[in-house]
């Protein structure tokens, strides 16, 4: 049998193996879609329907440079049973394939506040493309409408959203950001809990015209556009200018919506869960409202179980003075020094607010500061003598801490 | 046996005879022969090569102090007269034919059968010079030329030590190419040089015309995508080299020189690394590798992303690439295949074309290719502009070029064809054949792998001189030290 | 020529990186899975188990300095000797499946954006072919030219990853079901077959004081590193680490800097990945060079292209039944790797014992004979 000569027949199948990755390089479609066939989902809005899900995802569809625009937005409506299926209907309605690793905020219409939160974004827990990286957040109204409106500042509702929640804006105290993984973490904890920012839509010009008629999205509306850089005269009968308002958070328990905090409530959930970075404080002291810049923030709650339940909140800032009302000199605004009663007024207002916080999130019955699960983490072995529920049945106790920075 | 008539009279002592014969053999009108007597009466007759020997070293040499000899002066008076420091004598023909081909002078003397070969071979050349491949900022600025023999001086100068060992050896069997072997005795490993002087002399080819020819000949793997000799134009690279323990091949024709053993690493460094700081020199070849990597897979890179897997490119980044090449009728693979081989066009046209017409096709090279092509929608502007920068980068590493541009285009048929998948196989597939390839013993990854751990200090990073006293581990060399301070 | 020769330091590298990089793709879900928030502690055990038959090995070779197939030649004859390396090489290829199979998902998801042809993970097999037929001197310099691309990338992605990390998501410790954590322990050992290798190692490198400490130490290495991701993956994730698979790829998504500049960390799980597929092909190079061993003829690209063979059929299989693999990996497949683990060990010293005692005899009898 004549002896096979490696060397030649290894030249041969590497000569092979190039002629076949040529081959394949000038006509290869394995089914993949590449950059032109996708459309890239910046935001998506989830809202209930009577049929299922609708999901309005604004798409980003690069334009030729040489027009001088880079990219149109176009909101597009899709609806179904499931988050899936309403993606599909995207799909089916556009031809792009939607992709959603570039999705950066998910919003949720009011409408979910009928369903478990976490049902509805099964699809993104499950799905192994789509990272949990997305900020999630509640809006009044419609989650459609919200994304297909004209923000007053920025050029689509994503964008304008993404910046109110932004960790700059999360630093101030105002805002509650989280992300999708973060909800998902909080729901399977031991506490149940979870919460996220609550936008309202505040003024808008022409309203109920600007908006696209909820009778066009139903039957699965054709997409709207808006474009970067336009002119912003409302097009096609798109929504007018909105401002969003993103200072409270909305509650849910066990997946379930159970409330939104007011704004005051919000910016202590922010100070206890140690989110803040540089806030603004108001206080009022012999009749003179200070303003006060808390810097250095540090803030959590923590359990302790000696003579029985009991939840520390403890808040710590370095004060400084901004601004004030009444007559004021240099001299006395010179020093920097905030003085003891500026001090002790800040104290006692966080403390009422921390206060007022933790027995909302009681009537509530949302553990949305994690008790449960601080019991479950640092005290497994008593964790079945007090429950799930010891959040409700703790003694709260407040420490707060502001010094002057002067 | 009776000898041929040919050689019988070549073997008379008559002059006449011997020149017509010699005539027979060395037929190109371009050999010259020069009869003429001393006034005493000797004749004598020269032959030699017009354009290579040297006329004027030959009347003053040779002609002026013949013109002394008497009619009847013994052999040993001619030999004693003749001014020439090179001078042999022989009685085989053969030994006058290759030397009137090498340039040399033979002399024939009435009466005498031994005749005389007088070294005044004086070939043109061009001066030594800065080579054009190797250009340095600081440090010497000599290269090698044509000429082995001005190239072994540029050597002697440099290292004047009596354990430089220069072996000549003659390669092509027709070209008789004259290849010089330098080592320094009880630096180079033992059997390298023999090893090397083995495959040289076991080929047996027409024509050397350049030190190419010969690392082709001494590589145990010639189709490989890697080289296995090391290449320098540099006499100060050249010596820095066989003093750590390589053999230097200098080759007649070429100023190329080579060495082996090689290992890869040494392409990442060059001269100037030694002239500057430490610290700079670490910089620069970080540099170097990192402008190789990016010049090789950044087009694989781009492809990849764009068709296989758009999530690596940053979201604005992506609209700008999206929105540039949403107008272009070809693939993204296939334009980026179309805009290498403009590339390519261009850097050949670019070396071969006339200097007159340069700068004409320049423009046209740049604008109507680069610019018109983008603004008609052929090609995008990301594409350009990617290939361009590879293209410069690979440049950083001339040595590689050659291998570098290759891999490139083999990374770009995968990455096009399978996917990022594809690139990352091929790597570890490269990563595999390097591992396992050497080059006289010496592996081509060394010192990295095998780690030697010593080498590392001359390997991507640059210790300063004073942290590397040893030779490099990975050469073998039986005198490991290099540097002795005598400060205590 | 395929050389086999290896050096301390390539063997030390080859348990360490080669040891810990296949067990980074699908291993912390699975672990995740199984036991909760301890899945820390599976790779530890594992890893504490093949340490030790990493040095019980590693000093018969520092006493004997031949291979356990001499060894076992010497001391058992060679049909066992050739039994042994038989069933060696034939676990060896079924090692690679699971590795290979969870290569082939991590391809599919983390390489591209839609689900791919499978045809997209044949070069797997020309890299495998070629690699396979290279020998363990091949073996141990790519394991050292993949060092630094495996530091470098891990701690890329660890420190991207640590600073988004809640570490109180690990709590309480050790709360999961014992029995839970000593099934992942039993299921995992098929994955960590460090002790394995070694039987193929000794003997192929030249042993000095303190060699089997250092690779033994450097064994250990590997395990906390795999240990560490594990954990930093459960504290980024919690409860939800059960749904996110390949972890390496998960690990880094929430810092500021790929949220900044783009997947930057997916360039560094793709250098990653050089390193898992030499750690996936050292089985198939471990498998070559047993069969090499029992054939006793010379070095053969067939011996690849057979264990390759029995792969890719494997592969087309059960290409879509990885759940199954797992499972019979995890049942049957960690049975044989725990044998393994325990036996050579125990028959390399047994072999070593009887070669002694072989030895004392003779040297008795040629002193009797000399004495006569």
């Amino acid at each position: 049998m004549k002896k096979i000569n490696i060397k030649k027949l290894s030249a041969c199948i590497y000569a092979a193996v190039i002629v076949l990755l040529a081959f394949l390089f000038f006509t290869n479609d394995f089914g993949l879609v590449d950059i032109r066939k996708t459309a890239v989902i910046t935001g998506a809005g989830i809202d209930v329907a009577e049929s299922g899900v609708e999901v309005t995802a604004q798409l980003a569809v690069p334009q030729p440079a040489e027009d001088g625009q880079t990219t149109k937005y176009l909101e597009v409506t899709g609806g179904g049973a499931t988050v899936s299926d309403a993606l599909n209907d995207i799909n089916v309605k556009t031809g792009f394939y939607p992709k959603l690793v570039f999705c950066k905020l998910i919003l949720l219409g009011e409408s979910c506040a009928r369903r478990n939160i976490i049902e509805l974004l099964n699809y993104f827990f499950r799905d192994d493309y789509t990272h949990l990286t997305p900020q999630i957040a509640m809006c009044a109204g419609s989650a459609g409408d919200m994304v297909s409106s004209r923000p007053a500042f920025g050029s689509t509702s994503t964008e304008a959203i993404e910046r109110l929640l932004s960790r700059e804006a999360q630093k101030s105290g105002n805002v509650a950001g989280v992300r999708l993984k973060d909800i998902g973490i909080q729901t399977n904890s031991r506490s149940r809990a979870c919460y996220m920012p609550y936008i309202v839509g505040e003024g808008g010009v022409a309203e109920e015209e600007g908006n696209a008629s909820p009778s066009d999205r139903s039957d699965g509306g054709s997409p709207q556009e808006s474009e970067q850089g336009g002119s912003g005269q409302g097009k096609n009968g798109a929504a007018g200018e909105k401002e969003l308002v993103c200072n409270r958070a909305a509650l849910f328990r066990g997946g379930i919506f159970a409330g939104v905090l007011s704004p005051e409530d919000t910016f202590a959930l922010n100070a206890l869960s140690d989110n803040i970075g540089q806030a603004t404080l108001s206080c009022d002291v012999e009749d003179r409202i200070y303003s006060l810049n808390l810097r250095s923030c540090s803030g959590g709650a923590e359990l302790r179980l000696e003579d029985g339940p009991r939840v520390a909140l403890a808040f710590s800032a370095l004060a400084q003075i901004t601004d004030a009302t009444g007559p004021s000199s240099p001299e006395a605004d010179g020093d920097g020094v905030v003085h003891g009663p500026v001090l002790r007024d800040g104290e006692d207002r966080l403390k009422e607010m921390f206060t007022r916080l933790y027995g909302e999130l009681v009537r509530l019955d949302c553990d949305a500061l994690g008790v449960a699960d601080m019991l479950y983490r640092g005290y497994r072995d008593r964790f079945d003598s007090f429950g799930e529920d010891v959040f409700k049945n703790a003694r709260v106790e407040c420490s707060v801490s502001l010094r002057s920075s002067g | 046996m009776e000898q041929p008539a040919s050689e019988r009279a070549l073997c008379d002592a008559d002059l006449k005879t011997r020149l017509k014969h010699i005539k027979e053999i060395l037929t190109s009108p371009d050999i010259l022969t020069f009869e003429f007597s001393s006034p005493h009466g000797k004749k004598f007759a020269l032959v030699y090569l017009d354009g290579i020997t040297d006329k004027q070293l030959l009347g003053e040499l040779v002609i002026k102090p013949l013109g002394r000899v008497k009619g009847d002066a013994p052999p040993g008076a001619v030999r004693s007269l003749l001014a020439s420091p090179e001078v042999k004598e022989s009685k085989d023909i053969s030994v006058a034919v290759e030397s009137v081909l090498a340039g040399d002078a033979a002399l024939f003397v009435e009466g005498q059968q031994t005749f005389y070969v007088l070294g005044l071979k004086l070939p043109p050349g061009r001066a030594v010079a800065e080579p054009p491949t190797q250009v340095a900022i600081k440090g010497p600025r000599e290269g090698f030329t044509e000429d082995i023999k001005v190239n072994l001086g540029l050597v002697r100068k440099r290292i004047k030590s009596p354990a430089l060992q220069v072996k000549m050896l003659s390669s092509g069997t027709r070209s008789h190419t004259a290849v010089a072997l330098c080592y320094i005795r009880g630096v180079c490993r033992q059997g390298v040089a023999e090893r090397v002087e083995e495959e040289i002399l076991s080929q047996k080819i027409d024509l050397v015309p350049d030190s190419s020819y010969i690392s082709s000949l001494i590589s145990k793997r010639p189709r490989s995508l890697f080289k296995r000799c090391g290449s320098c134009e540099k006499p100060d690279i050249f010596c820095a080299k066989i003093c750590e323990g390589r053999v230097g091949i200098i080759v007649d024709g070429s100023p190329i020189a080579l060495t082996a053993p090689y290992m890869i690493a040494e392409d990442f460094q060059s001269a100037e690394d030694y002239y500057i700081t430490s610290y700079r020199a670490t910089v620069i070849r970080t540099l170097r590798l990192l402008a190789v990597l990016v010049g090789v897979l950044l087009p694989a890179l781009y492809i990849s992303a764009q068709l296989y897997k758009i999530e690596l490119i940053p979201l604005k980044l992506l609209f700008k690439i999206a929105g540039s090449v949403s107008g272009i009728p070809f693939s993204p693979s296939v334009e980026m295949f179309f805009t290498l081989f403009i590339v390519e066009v261009l850097n050949e046209a670019s070396v071969r074309m006339p200097k007159y017409v340069g700068m004409a096709l320049s423009v046209v090279g740049a604008l109507v290719l680069g610019d018109t092509a983008v603004k008609a929608g052929i090609i995008s502007t990301p594409a350009v502009i990617i290939t361009a920068f590879s293209a410069i980068c690979l440049y950083t590493v001339p040595d590689l070029v050659e291998t570098t541009a290759t891999l490139r285009l083999l990374y770009l048929l995968v990455a096009g064809a399978v996917g990022m998948y594809g690139v990352a196989v091929l790597s570890a597939f490269l990563l595999c054949y390097l591992s396992g390839e050497q080059s006289y013993g010496v592996p081509l990854l060394a010192p990295f792998a095998p780690l030697v751990v010593s080498d590392l200090k001359d390997g991507i990073s640059k210790s300063n001189l004073y942290s590397m006293r040893r030779r490099p581990r990975s050469l073998g060399s039986p005198d490991k030290v290099r540097f002795k301070s005598d400060k205590k | 020529m395929i050389k086999n020769e290896l050096s301390m330091r390539q063997t030390a590298v080859i348990m360490c990186v080669l040891g810990a990089a296949s067990k980074l793709m699908l291993w912390p879900t699975s672990l995740a899975s199984a036991c909760g928030n301890a899945l820390w502690l599976p790779p530890l055990v594992d890893t504490a188990v093949q340490t030790a038959a990493v040095w019980a090995v590693a000093l018969i070779g520092s006493k004997t300095g031949k291979t356990l197939f001499e060894l076992f030649s010497q001391s058992f004859t060679k049909p066992v000797a050739c039994a042994i390396y038989a069933l060696l090489s034939l676990f060896f290829v079924l090692s690679a499946v699971v590795p290979m199979s969870e290569q082939q998902l991590m391809v599919h998801e983390v390489f591209y954006d839609t689900i791919p042809s499978i045809w997209v993970f044949l070069p797997f097999f020309f890299f495998s072919v070629y690699a396979g037929s290279k020998g363990l001197t091949n073996a141990g310099r790519t394991a050292e030219c993949c060092l630094p691309l495996f530091i470098v990338s891990m701690l890329f992605l660890l420190s991207l990853a640590v600073t988004e990390c809640d570490f109180n998501l690990l709590l309480p410790v050790l709360d999961s079901p014992a029995g839970d954590i000593a099934k992942a322990c039993f299921g995992g050992m098929h994955r960590s077959i460090n002790g394995v290798y070694m039987a193929v190692f000794a003997g192929n490198f030249r042993y000095k004081r303190g060699d089997a400490a250092k690779i033994s130490a450097a064994c250990a290495t590997g395990g906390i590193i795999v240990s560490a991701v594990c954990a930093l993956f459960y504290a980024q994730y919690g409860e939800l680490a059960l749904t996110q698979y390949f972890a390496v790829a998960k690990l880094a998504v929430f810092s500021p800097v790929v949220a900044l500049v783009g997947r930057l960390d997916l360039i560094a799980v793709y250098v990653l990945d050089a390193a898992i597929l030499f750690s996936i092909v050292l089985n198939i190079q471990a498998a070559v060079y047993c069969m090499y061993c029992v054939t006793g003829r010379e070095w053969h690209p067939l011996y690849s292209l057979l264990c390759n063979g029995a792969l890719f059929a494997v592969t087309l299989l059960f290409n879509n039944s990885f759940a199954l693999v797992q499972r019979a990996a995890e049942s049957y497949l960690s049975v044989a790797a725990a044998a393994f683990t325990f036996a050579l060990p125990a028959l390399a010293w047994t072999a070593y014992a009887v070669a002694k005692a072989g030895n004392g005899r003779g040297r008795t009898a040629a002193a009797e004979r000399g004495g006569k």
